[in-house]
């Protein structure tokens, strides 16, 4: 009965010491991953920044003033271009509500 | 026999029990020394030990914050931040310093010998040359030098080049606020500069960043401005075609929201590239629409008309004798532009006669003119979030001369901004209320949640609404009748006064005759003002008349502005609602 005893608290201690190393050695591991991912992220992150301050520079105006004046050769609307429409109220009858608003229209003909 | 293998017995026991208790004894000593040696490294070298053990596995790094970005009022990046590698050295681990001196000053075109000195001394660290290029970077790689190595570091960089250069300033290579914006938010825009202590392993690898435990907010916030990147693109490029057909030395164009104070573009000439800041003279990075005050000229009559109208000293249809076009002031003559005799108020306003505005300040007095310049704005910080703001000049009335009454009736022995003056006319636009001008409309963390927003102040309101309406209407006259004419914009009311004003000359310290400020201050449409815009040409070569120089580019800006807004022309201007941008969206304003 006595060894039965000292084995079965043998067994318990062990079970406990184990599970307590394998939690450490997880944790190390689960680390080493953990470092990983963040270097991935941190290079990301860089490849993100990078892009961005790309597409900030493709995306300014003198250069996109640039671009569709050469390659299109579009250039800003002259004012007999520009044509005021009244627009329609989404829901209800024309005549309720304000003064519908005006919409611009711009002229593709010359 | 018996009895003698009894005593041989005893005597074998005796020797036995000696030799156990010899045996125990060692053991004893050995664990009493053990002992005293556990306890000596616990105890007594606790702390030297425990130090080494960290010197083994921990690792202190520190982490230098991600500067915030700067964004337009549409959320499009005007600064950020970009990883780019700077090379160093630790010389004491250099091979042959010669040598590397010689390949590295091939690779990165610096000179040989001071690098060469350098590398010489026998320091742990030392920076060769901070954020180089990738190009250069590869080059180094493929020489492989001992002692030599690439760190990745964050840059400032400027993505739309010039664009809006003087608000923005620039960051130094440290990423500390040098100059504008970055200088005046730097404590918002730099973060937090952090060290972290990272474990690692008998290889060197890191277990568990410590960094990830403590998660705490690195980087710097992000700040939205009021400037919209569309409407400052359309301001540089009328400034700048302007400056270069007059061969102008400068100029400004200044656009603010009149309602609310919030500075929708702020184009000045000359500029620089806040990327390459030594490739231009500092004088270049002043930002002269606030810390250069000069004398504004005719453009100040709007002030003095609006005084004159709220103390009831003049109405539209005042008459006043402007004579053969000139006036005697202590000992100099002041004079028109033609001659006029009796005209109304409003033909005086139309055509900028100084003979009569300087009638009309003897009329007001000293002390009103003053009050009511000071009321204005003038002589004080618009308090807009800008470092180095001046306050111009308006010297006490008890400090004044005979001439300087008939003198600031014609904008003369006065200094303001380019600010101070737009902000002064803003008023008249906004219904009387002069209101503080901003820059920064929102301040958000990293994680995109706003930490602070600002809230449009009412400093004071100079003049009442029916007032404000008044000047409107003469100012309306000027462009439709009088000197103003080339800022007419077809379907919209413009209100706007020019102004040619002498500089003086500093080798003389008279008015030079030769050097002119060409300007011209107004707003638009009329009746609901949406954009209040200042134009300064300075020292046009040709005419330099504001009615010619100026007043066309304020047509071309709000032209382009007002569509780009989507502000419908017509007798009651609207906002066009399918594509109503929220760009001059109001706040309840706060009173200051």
């Amino acid at each position: 009965m006595k060894l039965i005893l000292w084995t079965l608290l043998t067994v318990s201690l062990s079970g406990v010491l184990l599970f307590y190393v394998w939690g450490k050695v997880d944790v190390v591991r689960l680390g080493y991953e953990l470092d990983v991912l963040l270097k991935k992220k941190a290079a990301v992150t860089q490849e993100h920044d990078r892009l961005q301050a790309r597409l900030s520079q493709l995306t300014a105006p003198d250069r996109i003033a640039s671009e569709v004046g050469k390659k299109l050769g579009m250039r800003p609307p002259r004012p007999q271009q520009v044509v005021l429409v009244p627009s329609r109220p989404e829901s209800g009858k024309p005549s309720d509500g304000p003064e519908p608003p005006l919409r611009l229209a711009r002229q593709t003909g010359n | 026999m018996n009895r003698s293998f009894m005593k041989q017995e005893l005597k074998l026991a005796g020797e036995g029990t000696g030799r156990r208790a010899f045996v125990g004894l060692c053991f004893l000593v050995g664990f009493v020394i053990l002992l005293f040696r556990f306890f000596d490294l616990q105890v007594l070298q606790a702390e030297t030990m425990m130090q080494k053990a960290r010197q083994q596995h921990e690792k202190t790094i520190t982490l230098d914050s991600n500067r915030g970005a700067i964004v337009d009022r549409q959320g499009k990046p005007l600064a950020l931040n970009l990883d780019v590698p700077s090379v160093y050295a630790t010389p004491s681990s250099l091979d042959n310093p010669t040598r590397a001196a010689r390949q590295l000053a091939q690779v990165l075109g610096v000179p040989r010998e001071p690098l060469e000195k350098r590398l010489r001394n026998k320091r742990d660290f030392i920076w060769i040359q901070r954020k180089i290029d990738d190009s250069q970077v590869e080059r180094l790689n493929d020489l492989a030098l001992p002692g030599v190595g690439v760190m990745v570091e964050a840059r400032r960089f400027y993505p739309k080049g010039t664009l809006l250069a003087h608000v923005l300033g620039f960051a130094g290579i440290d990423s500390q606020g040098l100059e504008g914006l970055e200088n005046g938010y730097d404590e918002h825009l730099r973060g937090q500069v952090r060290r972290v202590v990272l474990q690692r392993d008998a290889l060197g690898r890191v277990i568990i960043p410590e960094s990830q435990r403590k998660s705490q907010p690195l980087s710097g916030h992000t700040i939205s401005l009021t400037i919209d990147e569309v409407i400052q693109y359309i301001a540089e490029q009328a400034l700048e075609e302007t400056v270069r057909n007059t061969k102008a030395r400068g100029g400004a164009v200044l656009v603010m929201a009149p309602k609310t104070g919030q500075m929708l573009a702020w184009a000045l000439r000359p500029t620089f590239d806040p990327n390459h800041i030594h490739q231009a003279s500092p004088e270049r990075w002043r930002n002269r629409g606030v810390t250069d005050p000069y004398e504004p000229g005719s453009t100040l009559k709007v002030v003095l008309a609006a005084a004159a109208l709220e103390l009831n000293r003049m109405t539209p249809d005042t008459l006043l004798y402007a004579g053969d076009g000139e006036i005697p002031i202590s000992g100099t003559v002041i004079h028109d532009h033609e001659k006029a005799g009796w005209v109304t108020f409003r033909e005086a306003v139309q055509r900028s006669s100084n003979v009569a505005f300087v009638k009309m300040s003897w009329d007001l007095g000293r002390e009103q003119v003053y009050q009511f310049l000071r009321t204005f704005g003038f002589g004080e910080k618009t308090g807009i979030d800008l470092p180095g703001e001046s306050i111009g000049i308006l010297r006490r009335p008890d400090q004044w001369s005979q001439r300087t009454l008939p003198s600031l009736a014609i904008g003369q022995e006065i200094a303001v901004t380019p600010l101070q003056l737009l902000t002064a006319v803003s008023a008249v636009a906004n219904e009387g209320w002069l209101m503080r001008p901003f820059l920064v409309r929102e301040i958000s963390d990293h994680q995109g949640r706003s930490v602070w927003e600002h809230v449009p102040h009412i400093r004071r309101r100079p003049i009442s609404a029916e007032t404000a309406k008044t000047v409107t209407d003469l100012l309306v006259n000027v462009v439709d009748r009088g000197t103003g004419k080339r800022a007419a914009i077809p379907g919209y009311r413009v209100a706007g006064k020019t102004g040619t004003a002498q500089k003086v000359d500093p080798a003389t310290g008279t008015y030079s005759s030769t050097k002119f400020v060409g300007s011209f201050v107004g707003f638009v449409p009329a009746e609901n003002p949406q954009l209040a815009i200042l134009v300064m040409i300075d020292e046009p070569q040709g005419p330099a008349w504001g009615g010619v120089v100026a007043a066309p580019v304020f047509r071309k800006v709000a032209e382009q502005a007002l569509r780009y807004l989507s502000v419908a022309p017509g007798e009651e201007a609207r906002m066009v609602a399918s594509r109503s941008r929220p760009a001059l969206d109001g706040y309840q304003p706060n009173w200051e």
